[in-house]
């Protein structure tokens, strides 16, 4: 990999008179874990959504892997390599741990989709899936319905579908959000794990994990960035400092 | 990363895949062996009872099929039932009766027409789609009604059923057993489709189209597949209606028609492939039996579904399944 996985340059974004992303530039570098920050209503969600792909850019580019993938739909920018998880914990309920493991791997196959084959019968799609659930330790709960697992259970199996999808560039959307110390700690362990196979565009408001896992910092204020660089630089930044944390007279 | 290679990682699922499958659904197996044994026990108006069940709950399972794999909630069904049937119309009108040539020729004609409308209504979503599919169908009801040549309002008989190879389908057991093996095929086709990865993937889009998207599926064109193969089969259904009647009139592409599809899949449950099957049988018994006392025998039906979607919660095929001992997803 001597690309740079990811690329974005001068994006921007308006709603209405809002401007949400302001001529934003940012790169991922290979096996990097890259932490956006920024206090809420920053436009995080926002810029994550518009590399996702979700969202159209008013202006900007975004190369991955040296490809434009600006004008690409979400889907096909998936399949181009660049994956993602949700923030409120989205997996299929309905499913088991496995189908839906394997769908994510069926996706990253896209468009060559069988339409008579027995999906399970295939054991080539069921090795992956369960290297995937390997990966977080989900092997012994493949069967189980996905209602059935605890929270943090989803978390994870929110990880082991964006890694089924093999990408070049990982898009994690809180990946903590809402689970206990314990879960938290096992699921940053985790993601530190993940720097093997991905580069990683991490979004999370708990600072310890930020700081635990972060190689570098951006950090994103009403819409621009203000700084980036190794967590330990950013902390010590005066502007971030006032940005963040607001001035000195609210501690 | 170590790849799972010893059984113990493997899960179950390998050997026994936990999709529904035919040999899985026993109910509908009952139910199946039913109609095999009825003209060998009943007499031939009750046979025929049972050929109508088949054909509408053909209909249905394609309504269901098509909303749970990709979440298409249609309203306009009616509007491929009777272009099956009025294709029949057309044929017999234009003088042929081999149905190895008028059949699949209506199904050609009814996979375009819904070509046409699911292209223009996946546009669309959610309630939009419903009313849209309505507005589709509604339009072919009133083009075809006012058509002189087709009967218009009237309806135009059709004198005998069509010729399979030369064998006539006339007699009630013959075009009963003929409806019977058609029904299994498609049953059988929509559990493999539904078993595929498409149909996995059309199964997630019926749940969650962003999460999907998110994995790599291009949802639109996974629909659009689905839900023509929901208005052939449905056209399939009209196909055999026509026959069965030898009659085509409007009423096979009423508005009314798509509610009923819809009420059978409701009452049968939307979860199970054979759902729309099991909620036919209700409503052509209610109407068989309700029908000699008053004809607002639909007034029966209505507190039928609440009672179903009160004391069943998921429908009357997942509790007849759970009472046979297999298992109820």
């Amino acid at each position: 990999m001597t690309e740079t996985p990811l690329v974005v340059r001068e994006l921007t974004k308006s709603f209405g008179g809002l401007n949400v992303t302001r001529s934003v530039g940012l790169d991922l570098r290979p096996g990097e874990i890259h932490a956006l920050i920024g206090p809420n209503g920053a436009g995080k969600s926002t810029l994550i959504n518009l590399i996702a792909g979700e969202l159209r850019p008013d202006s900007g580019s975004i190369r991955l892997d040296g490809r434009d993938v600006t004008g690409l739909h979400s889907e096909q920018r998936v399949r181009a390599g660049l994956a993602r998880s949700f923030q409120v914990s989205s997996v299929l309920k309905d499913f088991t741990v496995l189908e839906n493991a394997v769908l994510a791997v069926v996706g990253r196959r896209q468009p060559a989709l069988n339409w008579w084959r027995s999906t399970l019968s295939d054991t080539q799609f069921i090795e992956e899936a369960m290297a995937a659930l390997e990966k977080v330790g989900l092997v012994r709960r493949a069967d189980a319905k996905v209602s059935t697992l605890s929270y943090g259970e989803r978390r994870h199996l929110e990880l082991a579908m964006a890694l089924a999808l093999k990408p070049q560039v990982l898009l994690l959307d809180e990946p903590m959000a809402g689970v206990g110390t314990e879960e938290g700690r096992e699921l940053t362990d985790l993601v530190s794990n993940l720097r093997n196979d991905c580069a990683l565009l991490l979004v999370e408001h708990d600072m310890d994990v930020v700081f635990a896992l972060a190689d570098r910092v951006s950090v994103l204020v009403e819409g621009q960035l203000i700084a980036t660089g190794a967590p330990g630089d950013v902390r010590e930044m005066e502007s971030v400092q006032k940005a963040y944390f607001g001035t000195e007279d609210v501690w | 990363m170590t790849s799972p290679s010893d059984e113990r990682t493997m899960p179950a699922s390998t050997l026994r895949p936990g999709l529904p499958s035919l040999g899985g659904d026993r109910a509908m197996l009952l139910l199946l062996a039913l109609f095999a044994l009825a003209p060998l026990v009943l007499e031939a108006y009750l046979v025929g009872e049972l050929t109508r069940v088949m054909i509408y709950g053909m209909a249905a399972c394609a309504v269901g099929f098509a909303i749970r794999h990709g979440g298409l909630v249609s309203f306009g069904h009616a509007a491929f039932f009777g272009m099956g049937a009025y294709c029949v119309l057309m044929a017999r009108n234009a003088g042929y009766q081999d149905a190895l040539l008028v059949w699949p020729l209506a199904l050609l004609a009814v996979a375009l027409l819904a070509l046409v409308i699911g292209l223009l209504s996946l546009r669309t979503g959610g309630v939009a789609f419903i009313m849209i599919t309505l507005g589709f169908a509604q339009m072919v009801y009133f083009v075809i009604s006012g058509s002189q040549s087709l009967g218009a309002a009237d309806g135009l008989p059709l004198f005998g059923r069509d010729m399979l190879a030369g064998i006539s389908l006339d007699a009630t057991e013959a075009f009963h057993y003929l409806v019977l093996v058609a029904l299994g095929l498609v049953l059988l086709v929509m559990t493999r489709l539904s078993r595929s990865p498409a149909g996995l993937a059309l199964r997630g889009i019926a749940h969650d189209e962003r999460r999907m998207k998110a994995l790599g599926y291009a949802p639109k064109r996974l629909q659009l597949t689905s839900f023509v193969f929901s208005a052939v089969v449905a056209g399939f259904a009209g196909v055999l209606a026509a026959n069965f009647y030898q009659f085509v009139g409007p009423a096979y592409l009423h508005w009314l028609v798509s509610g009923e599809l819809l009420v059978m899949v409701a009452l049968g449950g939307i979860a199970s492939l054979s759902g729309g099957l099991f909620g036919a049988l209700i409503l052509v018994l209610f109407e068989a039996v309700f029908s000699e006392y008053t004809t607002y025998w639909r007034i029966f039906l209505g507190p039928a579904v609440i009672l179903s979607v009160l004391y069943l919660h998921k429908g009357v095929h997942p509790a007849l399944e759970r009472l046979l001992g297999g298992r109820d997803d």
